[in-house]
């Protein structure tokens, strides 16, 4: 499995990656977004400078984001860890990234 | 009667001491920088990828309830069963060891059902693990 081409998203030191076929807009945030600081125990509050990544249906609100053009293998997601937002991990520069699906975010808000 | 159970590989974690099958303990890694899981349950630590291979790390004083340690997880060690691969976090690796005794479950529901003590080591009281049953345990969210 791979990813043909990312939005890799940051949260305070986090990373996680978004697969850039799911991504429909990049935005300035709306009072309703959602921040994805959340996931991570970071909180509600995001920096001024954030934006909104949004997919049909669902957007989440995250620091910085970077397009990622290349495409990336998919490491599977071991089977013992229960997370309802993360598909697999993908290798960004010797760095395992998570790999979340906003529709699985969607259905549980973080 | 007491019995006795054959290779064990006991290690610290926190204030315990714990022992898995050493025929299921593949290896013992010292862990590098660890990618969080977004949504992953607390004993989750993280994951790191080991030839290729992604292995979620499991903090087992989180698991239990029981105090952490003050310093950060360096080493853990690797079990490998037919469900998947898993790392516990070790203080030290004391090595393996025959373990004594007539240890029954430390508990009958929660992780405690999978772990069994005391059985008696060189090093001290151990309760070991039953990894197929610790795993399966993870995989239904702990």
């Amino acid at each position: 499995m791979t990813l043909d081409g990312a939005v890799l998203c940051q949260v305070g030191p986090f990373r996680f990656a978004l697969a850039a076929h799911d991504v429909s807009s990049i935005e300035v945030p709306d009072a309703r977004g959602v921040y994805a600081g959340r996931w991570f125990g970071l909180g509600d509050a995001w920096p001024q400078t954030a934006r909104s990544v949004r997919a049909p249906g669902h957007h989440v609100v995250v620091d910085t984001v970077e397009v990622h053009g290349a495409t990336l293998p998919v490491l599977a997601m071991p089977a013992m860890v229960a997370s309802h937002l993360v598909t697999g991990f993908v290798d960004v520069q010797g760095a395992l990234v998570p790999v979340v699906s906003l529709a699985h975010a969607a259905e549980r808000r973080p | 009667m007491r019995d006795a159970l054959r290779g064990h590989l006991v290690f610290a974690c926190g204030a315990g001491l714990y022992g898995v099958p050493s025929e299921l303990a593949s290896e013992v890694v010292n862990l590098p920088t660890l990618t969080r899981v977004p949504g992953a349950p607390a004993h989750v630590l993280g994951v790191f990828a080991l030839r290729g291979e992604v292995l979620p790390v499991i903090d087992l004083t989180r698991l239990l309830g029981s105090p952490p340690p003050e310093q950060e997880w360096k080493r853990a060690v690797v079990l490998r069963v037919a469900q998947g691969v898993v790392a516990l976090t070790a203080t030290r690796v004391l090595g393996v060891a025959s373990l004594e005794g007539n240890g029954g479950p430390l508990g009958n529901s929660g992780v405690q059902q999978h772990l069994k003590g005391p059985f008696q080591a060189p090093a001290g009281d151990v309760a070991t693990v039953d990894p197929e049953g610790l795993v399966a345990f993870l995989a239904r969210g702990g």
